[in-house]
């Protein structure tokens, strides 16, 4: 993309983009004469605004949002320990994803001492 | 928001910060960002709790509020904070993206899932993925556009109003309006050609 190059794709860009319907595309018959490849790039670049609507917000939302993101081993939650998320949930969190959480982050986890519920003597 | 103030010792203690920084001080810089990152936290904290409750929030209101609360407004003039919101802009971007390259790529080694503790059902693994990809297609911007790159990470990373930008770069309202636009455009359509990840 040569600095010559880009300022033309501007310049019709920024004339087509107020524009519409007939008007624009008389404009850009014009314009883009005799030169096709400036034509599909700036009709590309129109396509593109009429989609990009908050695009780059939604972005940098995630970006943000991603910062509350907690790393978990992938495993089988639903064999999880739900004794345990009994209790969690008793605290008012999210009990499978805590119990996810905890299972990662506890390697002896499955271990009964680490059980908060002990099965029922026989 | 749940917006207590930062309190008082905190908030002398960024003013100094942000005084030394303006002198040129990289320590200064490097003792802010970590400031910075908590209050994105907690905005996000915030961000998450209210889009729960169904209500539609911008994000680049949330960070601009990072900013105010930085004490930005302390700065002696507007030349100051004028530098200030444009560095702060630049590091904001680079925590975010620092930050979801960082879980992008453990997610790729180990195949964890990531989960958020406020979601009630758990795996977002794409979260944090688009920010990548936008870092991405603004440095290929800034090779032929250095402009229009500055404005969107002022906008957008910066959280500064259309008046802000134009202030900060020198250009007017109407420039920062099209420049916007059109960068806006560009980055959609080399955003949507890349490949899946």
């Amino acid at each position: 993309m040569t600095p010559d190059r880009w300022k033309r794709i501007e310049d019709v860009f920024q004339s087509a983009v107020d524009l519409a319907g007939e008007k624009r595309e008389a404009y850009l018959a014009k314009a883009c004469a005799n030169d096709a490849e400036l034509l599909a790039e700036v009709r590309a670049l129109l396509q593109s605004d009429e989609e990009a609507q908050g695009f780059v917000e939604r972005q940098v939302e995630d970006g943000v949002m991603s910062l509350e993101t907690v790393e978990i081993a992938p495993v089988d939650c639903r064999a999880g320990p739900y004794k345990l998320t009994r209790e969690l949930v008793r605290r008012g969190m999210d009990s499978r994803v805590l119990s996810c959480a905890l299972q990662a982050r506890t390697p002896g986890f499955g271990s009964p001492a680490t059980h908060q519920h002990r099965p029922p003597a026989r | 928001m749940q917006g207590d103030p930062a309190d008082a010792g905190v908030r002398k203690q960024v003013t100094q910060l942000l005084v030394e920084w303006g002198a040129g001080s990289k320590v200064a810089l490097d003792a802010l960002t970590p400031i910075i990152y908590d209050e994105l936290r907690k905005l996000a904290r915030s961000y998450l709790a209210r889009e729960r409750a169904a209500l539609t929030l911008q994000p680049t209101a949330l960070v601009n509020e990072a900013y105010i609360r930085l004490v930005a407004q302390d700065l002696p003039d507007w030349e100051s904070r004028s530098h200030f919101f444009g560095v702060a802009a630049q590091r904001m971007r680079q925590i975010l993206v620092d930050h979801a390259r960082k879980h992008r790529s453990q997610k790729r080694g180990g195949g964890a899932a990531k989960v958020s503790l406020n979601e009630a059902v758990s795996f977002a693994p794409e979260r944090g993925s688009g920010i990548v990809a936008l870092d991405d297609a603004l440095k290929d911007l800034a090779k032929f556009d250095e402009r229009k790159s500055r404005v969107i990470e002022l906008r957008f990373f910066g959280g500064l109003s259309i008046e802000e930008t134009a202030q900060t770069l020198g250009i007017s309202i109407a420039t920062v309006g099209r420049e916007q636009r059109m960068a806006e455009a560009w980055l959609h359509k080399a955003m949507s050609s890349q490949p899946e990840e």
